[in-house]
């Protein structure tokens, strides 16, 4: 009923139509942003092989591409089912990250691999951070949000196995590795922070 | 005391209570309008003194939004039986339109035993500070009606079907305010011309319109039909 | 003077019971010839707090009986002097918070000067009224006095406090104002209502709850006399919540207030303790607890004035 009330307020005890609002909401925030983060990352690999699509690592990037569209196909399944809400900044995130990974590509092989290393790293301690929240969430979170769970464990796990395939293709020679990997961080924890909200 | 089932929580029980009581005042808002004096009159007759009413301390517009929000939940669970059938095949599966249509008319007729009131109840609702609680809930209804439709989309088509859709729905209520005709014939017409509007842009038959939020060019041209009728400039189109 | 406080503390002594969290068995007073125990099992007294010294409960009660005697004259002067006169706006938006109807039954407890009860009555009046008019007016014109005094008849407030003092200025009041129907004075000691079970429709205490010593025993016996469904209200200084605006407050209590007191009424211990008690107080979430405890549902509070003051209500459901 109310749900503006509930959200956002930390009460000791609540009744259990405002907790139902709560879990509602947390689900819908969850859902949103892994959406639009693979997405995202999608829109990273095509740009990146636009730009190093026909040289050594064009099948490499390929091969994480493929992986990224079977994640956000799971995710485009998922808000349906669960009535979440998708983020109205697709737009946005989808020529933003086109542009990053064509840029990071236009400077070169490893620094499109660093750009591989910034993102996932982010992209790995969000799906960890909710896996915390989803599992906290109430007593029996575990129980409640367990194909949630399963489906963002699954991809993390993936997903660190891209951060370890941009490492083994020299992402750590490319030129500024550290600024990059700072900036693009931070830029994907202001992309969060947004669509999780928007 | 109160014959209240001891089953969940503390708050749960208060809950109860208070559903209890807001249920009963319903019953007297033809008579007292949605203000504190329903409420009195509500926990009077659930055997509690008129102090009672300080369980709601916004006062009217708590019977308000329960009322709303009570409505959507019928609303929803007879969408659920209704697509659990069609699913079953023990009946026909609606168009996309149609669906839309008898959710839109069954909603709006829950509205027809406090229509003398519901000005007062919109009211309430467009006051700032309660404002985004009935917007909630007018999010409700539109999600509701969708999912049960059968919406899938993940894009920007989320936002403008909503839209669109409650663009039909507040423009119909606007309109059902002023009908006089006979079981409302003129506001299902209304409606039906809105949806009409909204199909021809091709917002319902679930096509890629990058960014067309259609909502606001719906309820315009609603809005100018229920002028133009209200001051009979132009008869309506049948 | 010196005679009549100390003839007022043994009858009030003499009006202490023994508290028990069970249904309180003392409706009749204990004769002052009985000695009456606060020591709790270990034979030692159990000490409490007056203000910010820790005294025993014994002698807490007989201190806030002497502030209280000595303030009484001078009380409403006080109160102005203490929230800089907005206390009859918070006292006004209470009763309005309560929003009693005509014949509505209301006892207020430890409000011997009658503020509440007058505001009480006020409301009802002016709802009759109204109600009247609504109707077409017939009972507000024609025979206006039966009309009214009806509905103000069946609504009825209980004054009850401890000291005899508060409810004998309460009294004059009354009579300046002419409004002494619909209004009983009882002396009694909140944590031992003399009064029987389920009897009102609301119970409210303003000011009054910081100077109890036994807080979980008042709440029980607003419970006891409330009838099923009834509200209890509380109208108390609470915890400011802003901690700038709390420094400036704090600066103010205890700055300017007893100067006050001192020029005032030539009392400045008196008026220390009062401020010392407010910061005596649980905050509101705590206190939100111990209602529940004593048995009241659906219980929240409202600040006022960022938590200077604040508005505690529970049902008895």
């Amino acid at each position: 009923m109310s749900v503006i009330l509930v959200t956002g307020i930390c009460r000791r005890h609540l009744s259990s139509i405002a907790r139902k609002a709560q879990t509602r909401a947390l689900i819908d925030r969850v859902l949103r942003v892994d959406h639009a983060g693979e997405i995202g990352a999608v829109r990273i690999y095509q740009g990146q092989l636009a730009v190093l699509g026909r040289t050594q690592v064009g099948p490499v990037i390929d091969h994480l591409l493929d992986q990224e569209r079977v994640h956000a196909a799971k995710f485009e399944e998922l808000i349906p089912k669960y009535r979440a809400r998708p983020t109205v900044l697709l737009p946005v995130w989808n020529v933003a990250g086109f542009l990053l990974g064509a840029g990071s590509a236009l400077l070169g092989k490893e620094a499109a691999m660093a750009c591989t290393v910034a993102v996932e790293t982010a992209i790995g301690e969000h799906y960890d951070g909710q896996l915390r929240t989803l599992m906290a969430d109430g007593p029996d979170g575990a129980d409640r949000h367990k194909e949630i769970i399963q489906v963002i464990k699954k991809f993390r796990d993936e997903e660190l196995d891209h951060l370890e395939t941009g490492l083994e293709h020299d992402a750590e020679k490319a030129p500024l590795y550290d600024v990059m990997n700072k900036t693009i961080q931070a830029g994907c924890k202001v992309a969060i922070w947004l669509a999780e909200r928007v | 005391m109160f014959p209240v089932v001891p089953r969940g929580s503390e708050e749960d029980r208060e809950d109860q209570v208070r559903e209890r009581v807001l249920q009963s005042a319903l019953n007297f808002v033809p008579q007292h309008g949605w203000s504190r004096n329903a409420l009195i009159a509500g926990a009077e007759i659930e055997g509690l003194p008129s102090v009672a009413h300080g369980m709601f301390p916004r006062g009217g517009i708590e019977l308000v939004l329960y009322f709303y929000a009570s409505s959507n939940q019928k609303l929803a669970d007879m969408l659920a039986a209704e697509t659990r059938l069609s699913q079953d095949g023990r009946m026909q599966k609606k168009s996309t339109e149609l669906f839309i249509r008898d959710a839109l008319e069954t909603r709006l007729r829950m509205l027809i035993p406090y229509l003398s009131k519901w000005p007062q109840a919109m009211g309430l609702m467009s006051l700032p500070w309660n404002a985004p609680e009935a917007l909630e809930n007018l999010k409700t209804v539109v999600n509701d009606i969708w999912f049960y439709a059968g919406d899938t989309s993940v894009d920007l088509n989320w936002y403008s079907k909503r839209v669109s859709v409650a663009g039909v729905y507040k423009s119909s209520e606007l309109f059902m305010l002023q009908d006089s005709s006979d079981d409302f014939r003129e506001t299902w017409s209304f409606m039906q011309r809105r949806i009409n509007n909204v199909m021809k842009l091709g917002d319902l038959a679930g096509q890629m319109q990058p960014g067309s939020i259609d909502g606001v060019g719906t309820f315009m041209s609603g809005a100018i039909e229920i002028v133009s009728y209200i001051l009979s400039l132009v008869p309506p189109s049948f | 003077m010196a005679v009549s406080l100390r003839k007022g503390v043994s009858l009030f002594r003499s009006q202490l019971c023994r508290y028990r969290t069970a249904s309180c068995i003392c409706k009749k007073t204990v004769h002052s010839s009985a000695q009456t125990d606060t020591r709790d099992n270990s034979g030692e007294e159990a000490q409490t707090h007056f203000g910010f010294q820790t005294v025993s409960e014994h002698e807490k009660a007989e201190k806030v009986y002497e502030v209280f005697h000595n303030v009484a004259s001078t009380y409403d002067v006080m109160n102005d002097a203490m929230s800089g006169g907005v206390h009859r706006l918070w006292k006004d938006y209470f009763i309005e918070r309560l929003g009693p109807t005509p014949g509505t039954t209301l006892i207020d407890v430890a409000g011997g000067t009658g503020d509440i009860a007058f505001r009480f009555l006020e409301y009802v009046r002016n709802q009759s009224v109204e109600r009247d008019i609504q109707r077409g007016g017939t009972a507000a014109k024609g025979d206006g006095e039966t009309g009214e005094s009806l509905y103000q008849a069946s609504s009825h407030v209980t004054v009850c406090d401890i000291n005899q003092a508060m409810l004998d200025v309460g009294k004059s009041k009354a009579l300046d104002r002419g409004q002494t129907a619909g209004m009983s004075w009882v002396r009694g000691n909140a944590e031992c209502l003399p009064v029987g079970d389920n009897l009102y429709d609301a119970y409210t205490v303003a000011f009054g709850i910081r100077n109890m010593t036994h807080m979980d025993a008042v709440l029980s016996e607003a419970y006891r006399v409330l009838k099923p469904g009834g509200r209890f209200m509380c109208l108390e200084f609470s915890r400011v919540t802003n901690p700038l605006f709390r420094k400036i407050y704090d600066e103010y209590s205890f700055q300017v207030i007893p100067v006050m007191g001192q020029v005032i009424a030539a009392d400045w211990k008196s008026y220390q303790y009062l401020v010392e008690s407010i910061r005596q107080f649980p905050p509101q979430d705590e206190f939100v607890d111990r209602i529940k405890e004593a048995g009241f549902k659906v219980v929240t509070y409202e600040n006022l004035m960022g938590g200077i003051a604040a508005i505690h209500s529970g049902f008895k459901l």
